[in-house]
């Protein structure tokens, strides 16, 4: 049942709050805090019953294992914290007259369903579904990147729109090749099955329709040369929402290029799969590497670095073996540092109303708190150490020394360059002089609460790692490893 | 069974496949309308033809609100909103006729290569049914890239998942009911949506040419 509720749960929300007056804007941000407290709490009580069983079964549609309760986890994490500060983000955003009740309403409304769609991508056994969920995704998140009603905030949601849509059209041709390829051809078959049939798959269709999944996922993941949308939706859409696309969406979308990959390996016994990801995440960390330090956009600039990201991740899994491990652990830290990152531009945001990096001197004097996070978040997500994003970094370049040694070295100084890139325009942005008239201090406290709490579990999670979840996401990438 | 009719749902594949090329052609968005009904009404009969001959209940079902939705009630939701924005005649390509139409044969030529062979194995006796679905899809892709309205963009999307509905029926995929009407429903969702977002450009740009959106490159 936990399952059900999980995924039930921010459906009733929304519902819930779509029957209240607008005018009820603190009840309404009451039954968020709720709901994404409660879905935190069961994502985390998914945990050891997946540990126990292996799996965790509400109906034939609906089940979870190691991997999708990981996932389970990052979404309901990263929705907490970017739930409570939306809640401070939008009252300081209402204070200054830009928004009202009613597009308060709407935005709690869609975020509780944009939650929904995730879940329930994660949640099922069925590729169909998942894709329904995928795309409803896109469909939730349309209005929210559009929210400022300008006509660039449009343009960004109408290339998302579309270049999604696109996406993740070919994603389904691909998942229906996947379906019909085995001898019984059913648009019920399960994930279990679909590994269970993938070795009387036909090699080279199995190769056609994992290209049509990897490109069309890959696009909603924001794998070069299909990211084009990304920096542009994420520097349009209101900062919470641009950490939950960041710091979770992206990774939902992976995780059905995941699913797909155990089952192509399964029918192709060949490293196929892994050399598409590999190219494909080189390509990502050239494009973003050499974009970062171009930006003149710093909500941009986050968004090329998770293509970066993304980048690093397809090539854990391209590596495979420890990069498996160090994928899955490189998931979790770039989607709590990210988000943190992102709710941070938001602070930034609301003191300067500008998200261009040349308007902005003296963050480390007008935001006390927000500042000094910002920096720290800037050294956690380029993997300096001992923060958890290099331990995961590590762990996949080594898993590529032994086969890839050039490959790792050209890596290694793409990442490097990212690291001056960032440091570059954080460094102008934290120092220099605070703009005439300009008082320090932060919005309210629903903007730095949840920031504190965030960098407070990136920290902790980088120092100590909880057995329960080592042991979560060494079943996780057992998964693979058995292929 | 199926294969009494194989002429017949080749006809209207064939049917589906020259909507595509025509919407690369025609420079009126309501032709674009037509053209999207005719392929919509293509896939629907196809959808129930088959549901009839092999006695799925399921499909038939499809069939009629695939017929209803996408060929009915889309077109005349389409054509209103045309009327309200008198943008009946906005739609233009990227490239020229003559180069667009070399541009739909190398797609055409490139379906119908060995590189899409191997997906025979799907439904070995609709091979060719198979490539001009998957010629369908690219072509539906195409229309996406080389058309600057964005009103042809979104039947682009709509004529590129019929593409992709009539392709599964023919390598023989039959899901569930509920799976069925799941994705016909975010399809309807989409054009709801995407249709707000052709109006929002519209009260914004006062135009549905895409090559005017260029806020973005300030940032």
């Amino acid at each position: 049942m936990l399952l059900t509720y999980l995924i039930a749960t921010p459906f009733l929300a929304a519902l819930f709050i779509a029957l209240l007056p607008a005018s009820r804007t603190r009840l309404i941000e009451k039954v968020i805090a709720l709901a994404c407290g409660i879905e935190l709490g069961l994502g985390l009580l998914l945990i050891p019953h997946v540990l126990e069983t292996g799996k965790v079964q509400a109906s034939s549609l609906f089940a979870v294992d190691a991997l999708g309760s990981f996932l389970m986890l990052i979404i309901s994490l990263v929705g907490f914290f970017v739930s409570l500060y939306s809640i401070g983000y939008l009252r300081a955003e209402v204070a200054k007259g830009i928004i009202g009740p009613r597009r308060v309403r709407q935005y709690f409304i869609l975020f509780e369903l944009f939650l929904f769609a995730m879940y329930l991508a994660v949640g099922t056994v069925n590729p169909v579904v998942m894709w329904i969920a995928i795309e409803a995704t896109t469909l939730a998140t349309a209005f929210l990147i559009s929210f400022y009603n300008k006509p660039s905030a449009t343009e960004a949601a109408w290339k998302y729109l579309l270049l999604n849509s696109l996406g993740l059209l070919l994603g389904l041709l691909g998942t229906l090749m996947f379906l019909a390829l085995p001898e019984e051809k059913s648009g019920m078959l399960s994930w279990n099955e679909l590994l269970t049939l993938a070795p009387s798959m036909h090699p080279l269709a199995v190769k056609i329709a994992f290209i049509f999944v990897l490109v069309g996922y890959g696009t909603k993941i924001g794998l070069a040369p299909l990211h084009s949308w990304l920096p542009d939706a994420h520097s349009k859409a209101p900062s919470p929402i641009s950490a939950l696309l960041s710091g979770v969406l992206l990774n939902v979308a992976f995780f059905a290029v995941l699913r797909f990959k155990e089952v192509a390996d399964g029918a192709l016994l060949d490293t196929f799969t892994s050399q598409l990801l590999i190219f494909f995440g080189v390509f990502s960390i050239v494009v973003a590497a050499l974009i970062i330090f171009i930006q003149k956009n710093y909500k941009r600039l986050l968004a090329y670095s998770s293509i970066e990201h993304m980048g690093i991740l397809a090539l854990g899994f391209g590596f495979g073996g420890i990069g498996i491990f160090g994928a899955l652990l490189h998931m979790l830290y770039h989607a709590l540092a990210k988000s943190l990152l992102f709710l941070l531009a938001g602070n930034i945001f609301l003191k300067y109303s500008t998200t261009k990096l040349k308007n902005i001197s003296g963050v480390g004097k007008a935001l006390p708190l927000s500042g000094v996070l910002f920096f720290g978040g800037f050294l956690m997500i380029t993997g300096f150490p001992p923060f958890g994003i290099f331990t995961s970094k590590l762990l996949i370049l080594s898993a590529g020394t032994g086969q890839f040694m050039v490959l790792v070295g050209v890596i290694l100084f793409l990442l490097a360059l990212v690291f001056f890139g960032f440091f570059t325009h954080v460094n102008r942005i934290f120092f220099g002089p605070l703009p005439e008239g300009m008082h320090p201090g932060e919005a309210n406290l629903f903007t730095q609460v949840p920031v504190l709490l965030l960098a407070a579990l990136i920290i902790v999670l980088s120092w100590h790692f909880p057995e329960t979840l080592d042991t979560l996401i060494r079943a996780a990438a057992s998964g693979f490893l058995q292929k | 069974m199926f294969e009494h009719f194989a002429q017949f749902f080749f006809f209207l594949d064939l049917i589906a496949f020259i909507a595509v090329i025509g919407m690369h052609l025609v420079k009126s968005n309501t032709n674009i309308i037509r053209l999207y009904f005719l392929q919509s009404l293509s896939v629907g009969v196809l959808l129930f033809s088959v549901g009839l001959v092999e006695g799925e209940h399921s499909l038939l079902w499809i069939g009629v609100l695939t017929l209803v939705i996408k060929s009915i009630v889309a077109p005349i939701f389409f054509a209103r909103l045309l009327r309200r924005f008198s943008a009946q005649q906005s739609a233009n390509n990227y490239l020229s006729v003559p180069l667009t139409l070399f541009v739909l044969l190398l797609l055409v030529l490139f379906s119908y290569s060995n590189t899409f062979l191997p997906l025979g194995v799907l439904a070995p006796e609709a091979l060719g049914s198979i490539s001009l679905g998957l010629a369908s899809v690219f072509m539906a892709i195409f229309l996406l890239i080389n058309r600057r309205g964005a009103f042809s963009q979104m039947i682009g999307i709509l004529a590129l998942e019929n593409a992709i509905v009539l392709l599964a029926s023919f390598i023989g995929l039959e899901q569930p009911i509920a799976l069925e009407v799941g994705i016909i429903f975010d399809i309807v969702i989409w054009i709801v949506i995407a249709t707000a977002f052709i109006s929002m450009m519209y009260r914004q740009f006062k135009s549905l040419d895409v090559s005017r959106l260029t806020h973005l490159r300030e940032d």
